[in-house]
């Protein structure tokens, strides 16, 4: 039967938006253990992170979880040709809403593939969904029912009303989650061994993280962002916190109910919010980039949105004279310095950013009332 | 991949700007006035008392076949379906602290709402003013808490401000000074998950006092070191202020209410939580909790009648003033003094239930 055109177009349409991404058919993760099929019934979607051969890990808060998917989307990797000007219009079209009945919560580039992935609230439908833009800067709605899952919730002695899960990652051995409470200045770092499996609940621990200011007020501090970090050897975590600075922390110091106290880094000047970071390795050299929100003038250019890029070097600091208190400061009244601290132009206007691989970066940027999703340059 | 707040492509559009036009619009030209909604947000109500504030949508259908009756019925079908509307309008139900006295580094606001609010706009639709009436910059953490019915969030005020040191408080300052009075305003734009706006403004005044800095403790005979005793009479109603909390045992035989006074305002939703019933055996008494006197009263009402016996109230010590501090820890260590001593995970209080019938207990001292 030959279908008319618009016919035609609509039943391409909805295959395509129905499409899952798992064309590939490869071997299950090696990260899940006795993962199922079926529909996800995502009540909430969060923060969003990738760990190998295209496992997604997706944040639950609402119900306090998170989901593992081995999405299948394994390469070959294919990188976004041309900017997406308006990448609101074009998620809300794949949804069938408009713009503004849409928001963006978080994005994450598959480094396997080169896809970035969104994970965006529908609020005409009241749903939530996972979306990817691949190279050529199609959106695809994606429906994982078929694909092995995971969902791992967080065990309520250890989480309490943790509500809000602020980042997670995957390292090595494990997943690990920050989080906060929505009624006592609680903020927990959690420890989930791989493989993940829906009986991960007893192996989860989780301690408290806490800052300590001028050496002498002690305070428990909520990590905003982090990124696991081999530091001489040693894994750590890099976590920017909400009101503070850059700080790290062994992972061996994470053992069960313990409190786990950062040692300050790098400091970029209050009135910052840092927002996403990440890593990688150039011309023999290490960065960590963040993005983050300036909520008070002088702006570093046309935006609120700035982004900077950090010499390992400082992460890698113990003396007492270069950390806490005294660590690197990034003065927000000069232009740029100290040296190893580099304002990054390429991220002016930067709501998200996200590492494809260690010369490309995915970059969400505010363009007036719109944003523009783009594939930039690492220096 | 971390951020805490989401993007709207089209925030800049004032979505429930233009709904609360397009729904005014509409009622304008078939001569119905909308009723006021919200205003100062009333105190909790029970489910019961929110069942019988709700206008009966059902109306009898006309009897007779005329016209004016028939009219009439589609007269009482639309009049019915406004008041309808306007009992089921979404509204802010309850800030706390429900007091209007906070100290001057509070932490946070619970708003309440009466339906599913949207996510990812609550910075668009609350501020901060001072008592002259100008905006406080940026009071508020970006981090949005809602409970995972979306019809309370936490309103955070920016802990990196209302910290001691931390480069937020040292370079602008904390967000509320001791002694000034602020007024919390919420948007009546705000939608709700389905988009209607909440429909009226509100807003709550509330006055600062001293910064409050000291462990929470139900045995303390002192008053808390950081205030003065003039500052900490400010949040009291006694004359005479007790430091301890206190308990008053109900009688035996009967469903009256256990209460517990604290010194000072706590945390509501803490309250809510943190505090419970176990019997001589340690077997955990089933009852209902609330809280009275501006989060400064704790009840509990059995599902059974009390016996004449000992019981126990265990009390978290995650348990938290409107400050932070903890029974468990300050909310700011100063690591150089000496070290805090050891609070176990459960505080236990003692009490033994009155003789049936007898006539309300004065308040006891806990021990």
């Amino acid at each position: 039967m030959k279908l008319p055109l618009p016919l035609l177009s609509l039943t391409a349409l909805i295959c395509a938006s129905l499409h899952a991404p798992g064309a590939i058919a490869g071997k299950p993760s090696r990260d899940l253990k006795d993962p199922i099929k079926g529909d996800l019934a995502l009540k909430s979607v969060g923060q969003l992170a990738f760990g190998a051969d295209g496992l997604l890990l997706i944040a639950e808060p609402g119900a306090a979880a998170i989901i593992a998917v081995d999405t299948g989307d394994t390469g070959p990797v294919a990188k976004l040709k041309e900017s997406v000007p308006n990448l609101g219009e074009l998620l809300a079209a794949a949804l069938r809403t408009t713009p503004d009945q849409i928001q963006i919560v978080d994005m994450a580039p598959n480094p396997v593939s080169g896809k970035v992935y969104l994970s965006v609230r529908n609020l005409a439908a009241k749903d939530v969904a996972i979306l990817s833009v691949d190279a050529a800067g199609a959106a695809t709605v994606l429906n994982f029912a078929e694909r092995p899952h995971v969902r791992v919730e967080l065990p309520k002695s250890e989480a309490g009303p943790i509500k809000n899960i602020s980042d997670l990652a995957v390292t090595d051995d494990r997943v690990l989650i920050t989080g906060q409470s929505n009624e006592e200045f609680s903020s927990k770092i959690f420890s989930i061994p791989l493989p993940l499996s829906a009986q991960s609940q007893g192996t989860i621990y989780s301690a408290e993280t806490y800052h300590v200011s001028h050496g002498k007020w002690e305070t428990k501090a909520p990590i905003q962002s982090f990124i696991p970090y081999d530091d001489k050897g040693t894994p750590c975590v890099i976590g920017a916190f909400a009101c503070t600075p850059i700080a790290k922390f062994p992972i061996a110091n994470l053992s069960s109910g313990a409190n786990v106290r950062g040692t300050s880094v790098v400091e970029l000047g209050s009135g910052n919010r840092p927002i996403d970071l990440f890593s990688y390795t150039k011309n023999g050299k290490s960065w960590v980039v963040t993005n983050t929100m300036r909520f008070k003038q002088p702006f570093f250019g046309p935006s609120k949105y700035w982004g900077v890029r950090v010499s390992t070097e400082y992460l890698t600091r113990t003396a007492p004279e270069e950390i806490n208190e005294k660590a690197a400061r990034r003065d927000v009244k000069e232009k740029a310095g100290p040296d190893g601290i580099e304002i990054m132009e390429s991220l002016s206007g930067a709501v998200h950013i996200g590492k494809l691989d260690d010369t490309t970066m995915m970059v969400l940027r505010e363009n007036g009332d719109k944003l523009q999703l783009e594939s930039v340059a690492l220096p | 991949m971390a951020t805490s707040s989401s993007w709207n492509p089209s925030r800049c559009r004032k979505v429930s700007a233009r709904n609360v036009a397009a729904k005014d619009a509409w009622l304008r030209p078939h001569g119905f006035v909308v009723p006021p909604l919200g205003g100062q947000a009333p105190p909790c109500r029970s489910a019961a008392e929110n069942a019988s504030r709700r206008v009966p949508a059902r109306v009898s259908p006309p009897k007779g076949g005329t016209t004016n009756a028939a009219l009439a019925a589609v007269f009482c079908l639309l009049f019915a379906s406004t008041l309808a509307f306007a009992a089921d309008a979404p509204r802010l139900e309850a800030i706390y602290p429900s007091g209007d006295t906070v100290p001057a580094n509070h932490l946070k606001f619970y708003l309440h709402f009466s339906a599913p609010m949207r996510e990812g706009v609550f910075l668009d639709h609350c501020r901060l003013l001072d008592a002259a009436g100008r905006p406080v910059l940026e009071p508020f953490r970006e981090t949005e808490l809602w409970t995972e019915d979306h019809r309370r969030l936490t309103l955070w005020l920016h802990p990196g401000r209302q910290k001691t040191g931390v480069n937020l408080n040292a370079e602008f300052g904390p967000v509320l000074q001791p002694g000034q009075s602020y007024t919390l305003v919420i948007s009546g734009a705000w939608p709700t998950a389905d988009g209607a706006p909440l429909g009226q403004e509100t807003r709550k005044t509330f006055h600062t006092t001293p910064r409050l800095t000291t462990q929470v403790d139900p045995f303390s005979d002192q008053p808390a070191a950081c205030c003065t005793q003039s500052s900490r009479l400010s949040l009291l109603t006694a004359e005479k202020p007790p430091t301890r909390w206190q308990i008053r045992p109900p009688a035996s035989g009967a469903l009256a209410p256990l209460e517990i006074r604290f010194p000072y305002p706590l945390d509501h939703a803490l309250l809510l939580r943190c505090l419970r019933v176990v019997d001589d055996a340690g077997a955990p008494v089933a009852g209902s909790v609330a809280t009275a006197d501006n989060e400064r009263t704790w009840r509990f009402t059995p599902t059974t009648a009390w016996r004449q016996a000992a019981y126990r109230v265990l009390v978290d010590s995650i348990l938290e003033d409107l400050a932070g501090n903890s029974l468990a820890r300050p909310f700011e260590v100063d690591i150089t003094a000496a070290p805090l001593k050891p609070v176990p995970r459960e505080v236990s209080l003692s009490f033994t239930t009155t003789e049936p019938d007898a006539s309300p207990s004065a308040p006891i001292t806990v021990r």
